[in-house]
């Protein structure tokens, strides 16, 4: 934009500088209106934040800084939107001109060349402008509107959402939120805290972390403790909770699946019950599925449950070592009830009804009989609490949620391990080095490294061929049996494959016909993932030719036609 | 001082007064034709046959006191038959040489009758002179007498037997003016005038010089540069892709308008604002000049052209589109 000198004509000077005031004056008054919208916004969000108890001192009890702010915001939007420099002479011009109705004329005569301008014709224009100039006339000023921002049109709902929000209760209870500056009012709302999370927990708190809570109530009482010590402290105590019923869960877990393990020599179904209930995170069933194992030991002959009690003594032995005293306590009181369900008829103390068998045989076990100093089963029975009490107390604690997390969390992770194994191996070093890997590991599988295939199996021969080259060979076939929709999944993962070494080896396998032709094939280059899968190709397709006929621009009337032939296409 | 606005108004309608005794009707075309004239633009008339456009040709010739000539263009015609031909003459001296017999086209009104009846290569006879003013043969050139004008007519290319002007020759037609059909009033009209004992023709009003001085006043109208950004921006418009395209463009057009198109229009724009008074030209001049100035120089694509849409429709749509620069808003 050329650079326009003040006009020469006295008239269209005036005329220009009446606009521009008239100019910044809307403007300062544009910038009040948007400085009303934040201060109002500013209102609703201190509203609202003193509903949820984020603020010591919500509206309208606080209306004198909010006013204030109010007051702020209008003064600083009038003062910075009239302070921005006006526009250029041309831009005024073209203000003007539209105002006055002078096809251009000021714009014109703004821009006239101080040189080699007609004078006939710039003689003919100032008279033009004579006519529509005038800086009295109060069109030059009024002519100007105030129009207001575009985003000030939601001020009436704002407005209107202050009001309302001031009129609603308190979003959040007393007890978590809206602490206060008395320390004795904050020591009264920490013990509402603790029992909250007794309640939550369903148990007693930890007595470090009682303990803890109990320093601080006493020293708000005592005035040695402010409020804002108190809520950090009372979430630092919180946070610990967390991470010691985390860290229970972790235990937890790792007992069931020992007492899991120690019941498969017991009672199968009672370990696949008590393994489903862990995955649930469900104690309750897994003391129920104990117990149904109870009743059904005491049918069984006295060699079973004598082989059953060794089993159950062993694994709480193996308990005892890994450091689960607990449970290897448990496991040994189960180990003297499978005992005591042989000798019920004789035992002494025994009910008839036979739900908790007798205690074991004195001398059999240390444990034997429960522990010293606890007091007898329920039904007055003897002996210290078996696998089914260990695991409601455990259940009394609140720690069956944290299980079913830990579980999660470790069932992932081992996934996530099987996943990573898979990748990369060299099927000759898998199969010596781990001939017998679970599902999802092993060479040959996922994603990378090799991967082969043969025309017999040897599930035909029924017997497992021997060698390191059969073993590779029959892992792999097993693999196309163990599941094919997994497998399909994998295939249809798209992967471009580059650089693939293929290698026909003979194998002299004592199966069918004789050798068997095994192909291993090897990509050397690294996996990169293609744009889509497979399965998303044919829809692709649709959406290109859609494309193709959009970008063409294909008249309405043939657009039928080229459907009809990217479908044929497709 | 007299001002020059007003005795330009005065000229201009006094030719468009004398031109109308003999066209019924047809007043925005006939005006159309003289701002071409008044910008020193060729004037490309469109319709079908028997709207008066050549009468209309031949009535300003004769209100200008300007030479006139007439081609019928036909598939047969030869660019010989427009320029001129070398022929080959006896001296008197008994000797032979070549000597150029000069064409229809060495006057100063040219109607070039059904001009996309010959084919391309006769049409683009006329590129010189209509561009220089000059034709060139057998290495000699040639001027034309000035103020040289080209006034072509052509029939809907929908008809049979006609072939499209080139893109090169099109644009250099200062405007399209499309002539339509008269109206019920002026038919009759028509034949009133036409079935008569005398038909009506008309008279000098202006001599070749007053159109040169008219044509000198035009290029001397004062145009802002905000203005005369708007011009140009309405011509970046019409391209389809770049800096300054419209989304109707984009859609619409093939290829959008040259600079010969954004000279049309200011130079439109400078005689609208005369005729209206001004010495200045105002955004509103520069949009009506933008229509006639256009509607040739913009290249439908296929898409368009299936949907029916005329160059009208989509410089229409381009103008819509340009905004105006309106001052600082407040």
């Amino acid at each position: 934009m050329p650079d326009h000198s003040p006009p020469q004509d006295a008239r269209l000077a005036a005329a220009l500088a009446a606009v521009g005031r008239r100019l910044r004056l809307l403007r300062a008054l544009r910038g009040a209106v948007l400085g009303i919208w934040v201060g109002l916004a500013v209102g609703l969000a201190w509203v609202l934040a003193g509903k949820l108890g984020l603020v010591g001192d919500p509206l309208p009890d606080a209306w004198m800084p909010w006013a204030a702010v109010l007051a702020a915001s209008i003064l600083a939007g009038a003062a910075v939107s009239s302070l921005r420099p006006l526009p250029g002479l041309e831009e005024l011009a073209l203000l003007l001109d539209r105002l006055l109705g002078t096809d251009e004329a000021a714009v014109t005569a703004v821009g006239l060349p101080s040189e080699d301008a007609p004078a006939d014709l710039v003689e003919a224009l100032q008279q033009r402008l004579d006519e529509g100039l005038d800086p009295a006339d109060p069109r030059i000023a009024a002519g100007l509107r105030f129009v207001p921002p575009r985003r000030t049109r939601l001020l009436p709902i704002l407005v209107v959402a202050l009001v309302g929000a001031l009129f609603l209760p308190p979003l959040v209870g007393p007890g978590r939120h809206a602490p206060s500056d008395d320390p004795a009012a904050e020591a009264e709302r920490l013990v509402e805290r603790r029992s909250a999370l007794e309640r939550e927990l369903g148990a007693e708190l930890p007595a470090e972390v009682d303990q803890a809570f109990d320093d601080l109530i006493s020293a708000l009482r005592a005035g040695e403790a402010g409020r804002e010590r108190a809520e950090k402290k009372a979430e630092e105590l919180e946070r610990a909770l967390d991470t010691m019923k985390k860290g229970s869960g972790e235990a937890v877990a790792g007992d069931m699946e020992k007492a899991s393990e120690a019941l498969q020599d017991v009672d199968v179904e009672a370990a696949e019950d008590v393994e489903d209930a862990s995955k649930e995170g469900d104690l309750e069933a897994a003391a129920e599925a104990v117990e149904r194992m109870r009743e059904r030991m005491k049918t069984r002959p006295p060699q079973e449950q004598e082989k059953a009690a060794d089993a159950l003594k062993k694994a709480a032995e193996e308990a005892a070592e890994a450091g689960a005293d607990e449970l290897a306590d448990a496991l040994q009181n189960e180990a003297d009830r499978a005992q005591g369900g042989e000798s019920e008829p004789s035992g002494g103390g025994g009910e008839k009804d036979g739900t908790n068998p007798s205690p074991g045989l004195p001398g059999e076990s240390p444990d034997a009989g429960g522990r010293p100093g606890e007091a007898p089963p329920q039904g007055g029975q003897e002996g210290g609490d078996g696998l089914a009490e260990y695991l409601r107390d455990l259940d009394a604690q609140g720690l069956g949620a944290a299980l079913g997390d830990a579980k999660t969390n470790r069932e992932m992770a081992n996934r996530m391990q099987a996943a990573l194994d898979g990748l990369g191996q060299n099927p000759y070093e898998a199969a010596e080095g781990q001939p017998e890997q679970g599902r999802g590991r092993g060479g040959g599988k996922g994603g990378g490294g090799w991967g082969a295939g043969t025309t017999h199996t040897d599930e035909d021969q029924g017997s497992r061929p021997e060698g390191d080259q059969h073993r590779v060979m029959n892992r792999q076939v097993d693999g196309l049996h163990r599941d094919w929709l997994t497998e399909y999944g994998q295939d249809h993962e798209a992967k471009r494959l580059e650089g693939i070494q293929a290698v026909t080896q003979t194998v002299d396998v004592p199966i069918g016909d004789g050798p068997v032709d095994v192909e291993f094939m090897r990509r050397t280059g690294s996996s990169e993932r293609s744009a889509g899968s497979l399965v998303q190709a044919p829809e692709g397709y649709r959406e290109a030719a859609d494309e193709a006929i959009e970008g063409e621009g294909v008249p309405r009337i043939y657009r039928e036609q080229v459907k009809t032939y990217f479908d044929a296409i497709e | 001082m007299s001002d020059p606005t007003t005795a330009f108004q005065e000229k201009f309608r006094r030719l468009q007064a004398e031109v109308g005794k003999v066209i019924v009707g047809q007043e925005q075309v006939v005006e159309d034709v003289l701002i071409a004239l008044a910008a020193h633009g060729h004037v490309l008339l469109e319709g079908v046959p028997g709207l008066g456009k050549t009468l209309l040709v031949r009535s300003l010739a004769q209100a200008l006191k300007l030479d006139f000539s007439r081609v019928q263009f036909t598939p047969d015609l030869m660019p010989a038959d427009i320029i001129g031909t070398h022929l080959l003459v006896d001296d008197p001296d008994g000797g032979r040489r070549l000597e150029f017999r000069r064409g229809p086209v060495f006057t100063q009104v040219l109607l070039a009758d059904e001009i996309n009846r010959a084919t391309p290569k006769t049409q683009s006879a006329l590129l010189e002179a209509m561009a220089e003013g000059s034709v060139t043969t057998g290495g000699t050139r040639h001027e034309l007498p000035g103020p040289f004008f080209v006034l072509a007519t052509q029939n809907p290319l929908e008809m049979e037997g006609t072939y499209p002007l080139p893109e090169a020759q099109l644009d250099r037609f200062f405007s399209k003016v499309l002539v339509p059909f008269p109206t019920l009033d002026e038919l009759g009209g028509i034949i009133d005038r036409t079935t008569g004992v005398e038909a009506p023709e008309a008279q000098p009003v202006l001599d070749a010089a007053d159109l040169i001085e008219m044509q000198q006043t035009v290029r001397r109208v004062l145009l802002a540069d905000p203005v005369k950004r708007y011009g140009l921006s309405i011509v970046l418009g019409t391209h389809p892709s770049g800096d300054g395209s419209t989304a109707a463009a984009a859609r619409w057009l093939r290829y959008g308008a040259s600079p010969r198109g954004a000279q049309a229009i200011i130079l439109g724009a400078r005689v609208r604002a005369l005729l209206d008074g001004r010495p200045q030209v105002g955004f509103d001049d520069v949009e009506q000049a933008a229509l006639p100035a256009l509607r040739h120089r913009v290249l439908l694509n296929f898409e368009a052209e299936g949907e029916g849409l005329s160059a009208d429709d989509v410089v229409a749509q381009v103008l819509d589109e340009v905004p105006r620069p309106l001052g600082a808003a407040a």
